[in-house]
């Protein structure tokens, strides 16, 4: 039997927009803190959330060894977050203005492609119930 | 943390930006204030931001997560420079000598603080409509 409609991509794209979500909660604190002396600039490290998705093992990475074993750090936004270190300020503030700018237009792009795929799978979804009809 | 917490740090973003006017437009308004309730001269005032760390609800194993930082006025500091004095023998305020003590306030340096403060409450607008969107969209799947 194809499993055409339930193949989990609903799911990923549920995940994937969490994690923009979240990316779009560290984006508007680095804007709520453009001039807050010290502070760091937060981003996600999507080539470690990948990483976690794919479960590639790492060696600071706690491994599940039985299915009822609860998987621990995943989706865990503080252990994914990385403080920009390059272009700070005297300060000592690294937010870049534009670079923050840039990483909100992006993220919402992502956040409703992501959107608009859900909406087709339900819209797929739908129409098979229906009979196409 | 909730859906609605990107919301209340852009919000305080805004929040922290338009305290600091404030006090950017008293400093202009009182650049030739002789008199104050603190002592004889007017001192110029800026505030203090400070980052506090917004975490998760205590439910499952991620309580206590950071997911974000508000910024909050963590208090207003006055400025320790040595007030002008301007010799005026003619000015109430005139000590023995005929000097008049007149805050240190350059209203240049102020008007950039202006820019500043405007251009970060602008940010912080764009963050909170961009969050909106995006949660309006989310409301939108299986319409």
């Amino acid at each position: 039997m194809s499993d055409l409609l339930f193949d989990g991509a609903m799911e990923y794209a549920a995940r994937a927009m969490d994690w923009s979500y979240r990316r779009q909660e560290l984006l508007t604190s680095n804007l709520a803190n453009l001039n807050t002396p010290g502070y760091k600039a937060q981003d996600l490290d999507f080539t470690r959330i990948m990483a976690d998705a794919c479960g590639t093992p790492g060696p600071d990475r706690l491994h599940t060894t039985h299915p009822a074993h609860i998987p621990a750090g995943t989706g865990e936004t503080s252990a994914h977050t990385v403080p920009r270190a390059d272009g700070g300020r005297l300060d000592g503030n690294t937010v870049n203005l534009a670079r923050e700018m840039a990483g909100l237009a992006e993220n919402s792009y992502l956040y409703q492609t992501l959107q608009r795929s859900v909406g087709q799978k339900l819209r797929l979804l739908k129409q098979a119930i229906s009979g196409g009809g | 943390m909730g859906v609605f917490d990107a919301l209340d740090i852009s919000l305080s973003g805004m929040d922290a930006q338009a305290k600091r006017l404030e006090l950017i437009s008293s400093n202009l308004a009182n650049a030739r204030t002789t008199r104050s309730d603190e002592g004889n001269v007017y001192r110029r005032k800026d505030i203090v931001f400070s980052a506090v760390p917004q975490q998760t609800a205590g439910r499952g194993g991620f309580a206590g997560e950071v997911r974000g930082h508000k910024v909050v006025c963590a208090g207003v500091v006055e400025d320790g420079r040595a007030p002008k004095r301007v010799h005026d023998p003619s000015h109430p305020d005139a000590d023995e000598a005929g000097f008049v003590e007149y805050p240190n306030i350059e209203p240049l340096e102020e008007m950039v603080h202006m820019m500043e403060a405007i251009r970060t409450y602008e940010a912080n607008i764009t963050g909170f409509n961009t969050t909106k969107e995006m949660i309006k969209k989310a409301l939108e799947i299986g319409r």
